[in-house]
């Protein structure tokens, strides 16, 4: 890990990677991993913690699949002025439909993803934003195949 | 989806406790054993409404400091063909095809994630040589405003 002050031993990174994807739900997850990497544990669960503190580790749990669910969901893209950036984004990221809100280095500076139940609520949230914010620019961009979705970091 | 595996998705959704018996308090809350409840989750892994059970991270604190959207505008019967081959590569987390907009060109678009410029150019550089000579975009994720887990939606009216 290069860009970050903390450092991770060999049985870290394996406990790490090991996280991500082969997590056992089980009754004593931590101790099926403790016997994987043959630590005790309350080793492991002291690892877990230390990653979470130095925010590593956002949680852990599901993944929801949003299509599966029966959700609807698309990619936006808005070009707005840059000094009413800001006040842009916190109202966007205020929908709690909305997962990801970036900015980027183009003209089309605010990317934000939307999750609804149904179109008719992606199009009520959709017009509630464009409403209150009147982007210059304005791009739906639904996916239309999906090759990956996968947002997994082996160390 | 049955209101079951809802209520058990609205449970478990959020952060498991460090503890030796995890599952515990969600599996008491449902009125259902520690091993029934680990089951229903395997079970929604198995049928795809869970995508994967573990670790969420915050990549950009695990070090990957170069996150880009890279979106190329290729000919439509070699979408599929370059959208697998980038999909194979280790540092893309995301592709898809998406339609193409008026002054908005593109019709794939992949996510890069490196550790650092040097090693995020050398990918783009890779990720160029796959789809060949075609017109490219790279779009450099300048701030996170917001990053989160998909949870359960509620209505107004729920």
């Amino acid at each position: 890990m290069t860009n970050h002050s903390v450092n991770l031993t060999p049985i870290d990174k394996t406990l790490f990677n090991f996280l991500q994807n082969d997590f056992p739900v089980v009754q004593e997850p931590f101790q099926v991993l403790a016997a994987h990497l043959e630590i005790s544990e309350d080793e492991v669960i002291k690892k877990i913690q230390y990653f979470k503190n130095v925010g590593l580790i956002r949680r852990i749990g599901p993944v929801l699949n949003a299509k599966a669910l029966g959700y609807t969901s698309a990619l936006f893209a808005m070009s707005v002025d840059e000094n009413r950036e800001e006040d842009a984004a916190a109202y966007v990221s205020g929908f709690a439909g909305v997962t990801h809100n970036y900015k980027r280095d183009h003209e089309y500076n605010l990317w934000f993803t939307l999750v609804a139940r149904n179109l008719d609520e992606m199009d009520t949230i959709i017009r509630d934003i464009k409403k209150n914010i009147t982007p210059k620019k304005f791009l739906k961009l639904p996916a239309k195949k999906m090759f990956k979705i996968k947002g997994v970091f082996n160390v | 989806m049955s209101d079951s595996a809802d209520n058990m998705i609205q449970e478990i959704q959020g952060d498991l406790p460090l503890t030796r018996r995890p599952f515990q308090e969600f599996a008491r809350h449902l009125g259902v054993t520690e091993t029934e409840l680990c089951g229903k989750i395997n079970a929604l892994k198995e049928h795809g409404l869970i995508r994967r059970y573990g670790a969420v991270l915050r990549h950009r604190d695990a070090g990957f400091q170069y996150n880009v959207m890279a979106v190329f505008n290729v000919p439509d019967g070699l979408v599929d063909d370059i959208g697998e081959r980038l999909a194979a590569k280790s540092y893309i987390s995301h592709c898809y095809e998406r339609d193409r907009c008026d002054d908005w060109p593109y019709n794939l678009y992949a996510m890069i994630h490196a550790r650092d410029e040097g090693e995020g150019e050398s990918f783009m550089k890779e990720c160029q040589t796959i789809v060949g000579n075609f017109p490219c975009n790279i779009l450099k994720s300048l701030k996170e405003y917001k990053k989160t887990s998909l949870t359960i939606l509620k209505g107004n009216n729920d």
